[in-house]
């Protein structure tokens, strides 16, 4: 198991990404899944920024990354406000592309290339996001 | 990030280095509209170099090409683009929207 804590901002983005790809590396995935994982914990991330935090330098982002036999858990916790994914609307994919309202579109991607997105929340200790994906 | 911009006859070729995140896209958007405010809209962004791109670059890409098409003025091509990368674009559905070349000299040939 390994464990980082990054300062919720959007430059972090890069390292957590690095910290990310090597776990996910370590335990085995092969390059499109390591890719996928690194996708859907960055847009986690920039989710937490955006949505949860509501702006840069309001918080941290602590993360753990647990292996198991069979898959990887990427487990973020953030202090800020509730994220429920509900109310973010759903990407738009019947409009005709050209005038199609682009949304949501993180969200999609992380439900997309992981296999389990658990959204979590409590008063005491804020916002819990476990994104799972299983070795094949 | 690392943007080199390249003059051509036709068009202008941006060879971008590095990640496309939510912490490089706005210099990446704001170095694409400097380069329109020019009057140089026919742009030919290579991806061979980039190591990642999110949905917020990806949807920065989207919004130049539909304020082109909206004006019926200038064209983005992607070049090079790496195959994880266009695997996501795939996913999100805009691979049928954007327009793509294999390489950068049959992206410039377009123009």
């Amino acid at each position: 198991m390994a464990k980082k804590t990054f300062p919720g901002n959007f430059k972090s983005l890069e390292l957590i990404s690095k910290f990310i790809v090597t776990q996910a590396q370590q335990a085995g995935f092969e390059p499109k899944d390591v890719y996928a994982i690194q996708t859907a914990v960055d847009e986690a991330c920039s989710n937490i920024i955006d949505h949860a935090y509501g702006g840069e330098d309001l918080g941290n982002i602590a993360i753990k990354v647990k292996e198991t036999d069979s898959a990887i858990h990427i487990i973020l916790k953030d202090k800020g406000k509730e994220f429920d994914p509900d109310d973010v609307p759903k990407p738009d994919i019947e409009s005709p592309l050209e005038i199609r309202k682009e949304r949501g579109l993180g969200i999609f991607f992380m439900r997309k290339l992981m296999d389990k997105v658990i959204f979590e929340f409590s008063k005491e200790k804020g916002n819990k996001l476990t994104l799972i994906k299983n070795k094949r | 990030m690392e943007i080199i911009i390249t003059e051509e006859q036709k068009c202008d070729v941006l060879k971008i280095i590095g990640r496309i995140d939510s912490y490089t896209t706005q210099n990446i958007k704001d170095a694409i509209q400097a380069l329109i405010d020019d009057g140089r809209n026919n742009l030919v962004m290579e991806l061979s170099n980039v190591k990642y791109l999110s949905s917020s670059g990806i949807l920065m890409f989207v919004n130049i090409h539909k304020q082109f098409l909206k004006n019926k003025n200038g064209k983005l091509i992607f070049s090079n683009v790496p195959e994880l990368i266009y695997s996501n674009i795939k996913l999100a559905g805009f691979d049928k929207l954007l327009e793509f070349a294999d390489d950068t000299t049959t992206a410039i040939g377009r123009f």
